[in-house]
């Protein structure tokens, strides 16, 4: 890997969620504003999301691409030095100095982009899920596997710093023993897209087309089952679901409202719920320990205890936030440092969205060519999981995950 | 039929209202457009230490590299800045920091310094900082841009009728209302001004917010004291209109003149603002639909 080319002053991968939160990050920013090369394929939402924090970071957008016009007009007319192409295979081809790519087009056409990026010997961040099917999941992985270079799955949860913080205390008397989890995710979003003619719309309303769409478990769901994957270290043994179009009855077939019980391996749970319904409450996980409960909400994290559990003599730094009966600890990273500053309240709440850290992170390993926090097989069996939770949904059933789906080889 | 969508963003309220649509396609057209003046307030939000504003002002940066949109609402707030001879700036920030405590961060000890204190650099697209002090608010001119975002995806979407606006004091309409031939908007001192398709209708009043006089001279640096007075400027661009309405009304506070380019179709006119006995927020023009 030609490394010459910058010399970014950057700590360890391992190091960045620890000092997410310090002044420090922004030095590390700054040190690659001489850009790092990077395109991005599929100019939608999200690749504008990802544009917008790579202009963040200060990493160079040479390439960006999308075969929808008003999509790449839209993408070039925020990143202005790229140049645009309406056929990847083309960019791939034509940009030989761009090093990494972002893929952000639909779920269901990752699979040929992915394999030509890795062909074409580019860095891979890939969004999640991977794929809208087994057998595409598969195939991502595997080309990911055999090649040299950097893939990233767009899993946030494990660059997330505050995330990281509460995974440190997962595993000590702080927390003790998993009793049970719970997430939502909580929208008031119809999913559908806008578009001037029959064929554009249903070439953008990808999601909610029964054969391409993985439904509210699979789009919304991966991210956050990987965060009980991460925590655990397990993944859900079957997968029980149900769900309906409670809402938004414009002829769609994909729920716009769906619940979820994924049981592990030694009888704990995650409850889920999702709904493009209502926003109340929004984004988060939450995991019941004997001694405490975090509640991760992506940009906020807390940490509640309960009454019979030991003082750790970190409390004493803490910063607290009322929430009706109860009073959760903020999880903030580097927190005794930030108290002794007396900057406590600063750090409550990530000052960047999560989507920054994990492209920190992933541009972190393309240039230490390391493996990322998050590879292709967390992506695959965070797929696997997404994709049979939607199964669930639609069957109304439960759906069995062996050991054997969860194998990408 | 109508189709309504709103945003809380910009320290303010955006709604949208689409008319004539099927209900599911003017909902998802509604949704696209709000997503894009979310992400404009993500931008340009004044308090967010995650925004492009929060960059331009870290005293660490010489040079700010700035994503497409920032530099043509920057390249905008130039232009605008030299046409109105000053009486619009952008670069007011640290007067607005003066009494606002929220932007204790923004405060710094010098006056605006305009113009002079960065330079806009196209290719590739970034700040160069001249003045450390130099604090932007983008203020009326942001929420300006982002309806003009946000009508240029409605028109993508093949919405021909609707009608957006931030703060009930920036509009622009496509079309028309149900079954007249534009859409009319009442000032709060009881003038209609009608707008036609395309149009965009920019309100600026003088009264006071929470922390008292609410306009300020870019040239000198000062408050403005009120004297109940509002200015409309109907044009073609959201910002442009925004940004006039401002200009318009602190030339004629200060008694100075200020003349908006003969562009086809732009007009407008002051106002005696109605009198209340209390404090009233900034966004003073309450707009009626009908």
């Amino acid at each position: 890997m030609a490394t010459d080319r910058r010399e970014f002053m950057i700590q360890s991968a391992g190091a960045l969620a620890g000092v997410a939160l310090l002044p420090g990050l922004e030095g590390w920013a700054r040190s690659i504003e001489d850009g790092y090369p990077v395109g991005i394929i599929g100019t939608g939402r999200q690749g504008r999301a990802i544009a917008a924090e790579l202009q963040k970071i200060g990493a160079k957008i040479v390439a960006i691409c999308d075969n929808d016009a008003p999509r790449l007009r839209s993408g070039s007319r925020r990143v202005k030095e790229a140049k645009t192409y309406s056929d990847a295979a083309e960019m791939l081809a034509t940009e030989k100095g761009m090093e990494a790519v972002f893929v952000a087009t639909p779920t269901h056409l990752h699979r040929e982009v992915v394999e030509a990026a890795i062909a074409a010997g580019k860095h891979v961040y890939c969004e999640a899920p991977l794929a809208h099917t087994i057998e595409d999941a598969k195939a991502i992985a595997m080309a990911a596997r055999g090649s040299s270079k950097v893939f990233q799955a767009g899993l946030l949860a494990r660059s997330n710093p505050v995330y990281s913080l509460a995974r440190s205390f997962y595993r000590t008397e702080a927390f003790l023993k998993l009793v049970s989890m719970r997430g939502q995710n909580s929208r008031k979003d119809s999913w559908r897209q806008a578009a001037s003619t029959a064929e554009r719309q249903a070439r953008l309303d990808w999601r909610l087309n029964e054969a391409t769409s993985t439904g509210l478990p699979g789009e919304l769901g991966t991210h956050q089952f990987d965060v009980f994957h991460w925590f655990t270290g397990k993944y859900p043994v079957r997968v029980q679901g149900r769900g309906g179009v409670l809402v938004w009855e414009d002829g769609r077939k994909v729920a716009d409202t769906v619940n979820l019980v994924l049981e592990m391996e030694g009888g704990e749970c995650i409850e889920y719920q999702a709904t493009l319904g209502n926003s109340y409450g929004g984004r988060y996980e939450v995991l019941h320990g004997v001694n405490s409960a975090f509640r991760l909400a992506w940009s906020h994290g807390w940490m509640f205890k309960e009454a019979d559990a030991a003082t750790q003599g970190w409390e004493v730094y803490a910063n607290r936030q009322r929430f009706f009966n109860d009073e959760g600890i903020t999880l903030i990273a580097d927190a005794t440092k930030l108290a002794s500053q007396n900057k406590l309240k600063d750090g409550v709440g990530l000052p960047h969205d999560s989507l920054y850290y994990g492209i920190m992170d992933f541009l972190t390993s393309c240039q230490e060519e390391k493996f990322p926090k998050t590879g292709a097989g967390e992506g695959y069996r965070a797929t696997v999981v997404g994709i049979a939770a939607h199964r669930a949904v639609v069957e109304g059933t439960t759906v069995e995950i062996s050991p054997d789906d969860l194998k990408e080889a | 039929m109508l189709e309504r969508g709103a945003l809380a963003a910009m320290g303010t309220r955006f709604e949208i209202i689409v008319a004539g649509e099927s209900g599911s396609h003017a909902r998802a057209s509604i949704e696209e457009a709000l997503a894009e003046i979310e992400h404009c307030h993500k931008l340009w939000n004044p308090f967010s230490g995650d925004s492009m504003v929060a960059r331009l002002h870290d005293p660490m940066r010489e040079v700010v590299p700035i994503d497409g949109l920032t530099l043509e609402l920057l390249s905008l707030c130039e232009r605008l800045e030299q046409e109105t001879g000053g009486a619009f700036s952008a670069t007011v920030g640290s007067v607005l920091a003066s009494r606002d405590p929220r932007r204790e961060c923004q405060k710094v000890a010098g006056v605006p310094e305009g113009r002079s204190a960065y330079e806009i650099h196209e290719q590739p697209p970034c700040v160069r900082i001249l003045h450390r002090d130099v604090r932007w608010d983008f203020g009326a001119i942001a929420k300006g841009f982002a309806l003009d975002l946000a009508v240029e995806v409605l028109r993508e979407a093949g919405v021909e009728n609707a009608f957006l606006h931030g703060g009930s004091s920036s509009v622009i309409v496509l079309g028309s209302a149900p079954g007249l031939t534009g859409w009319d908007v009442q000032l709060p001192h009881g003038e209609v001004v009608s707008l036609q398709d395309g149009q965009s209708l920019g309100v600026s009043s003088d009264a006071g917010n929470y922390q008292g006089d609410h306009l300020i001279d870019p040239v000198g640096g000062e408050w403005l004291e009120s004297q109940s007075m509002g200015c409309w400027v109907r044009g073609r661009s959201g910002a442009e209109v925004d940004a006039w309405a401002t200009a318009l009304l602190v030339s004629r506070l200060r008694s100075t003149t200020a003349t908006i380019p003969g562009t086809e179709g732009e007009d407008w006119g002051f106002f005696e603002h109605p009198r209340s006995g209390k404090p009233v927020h900034d966004e003073t023009a309450e707009v009626q639909v009908s």
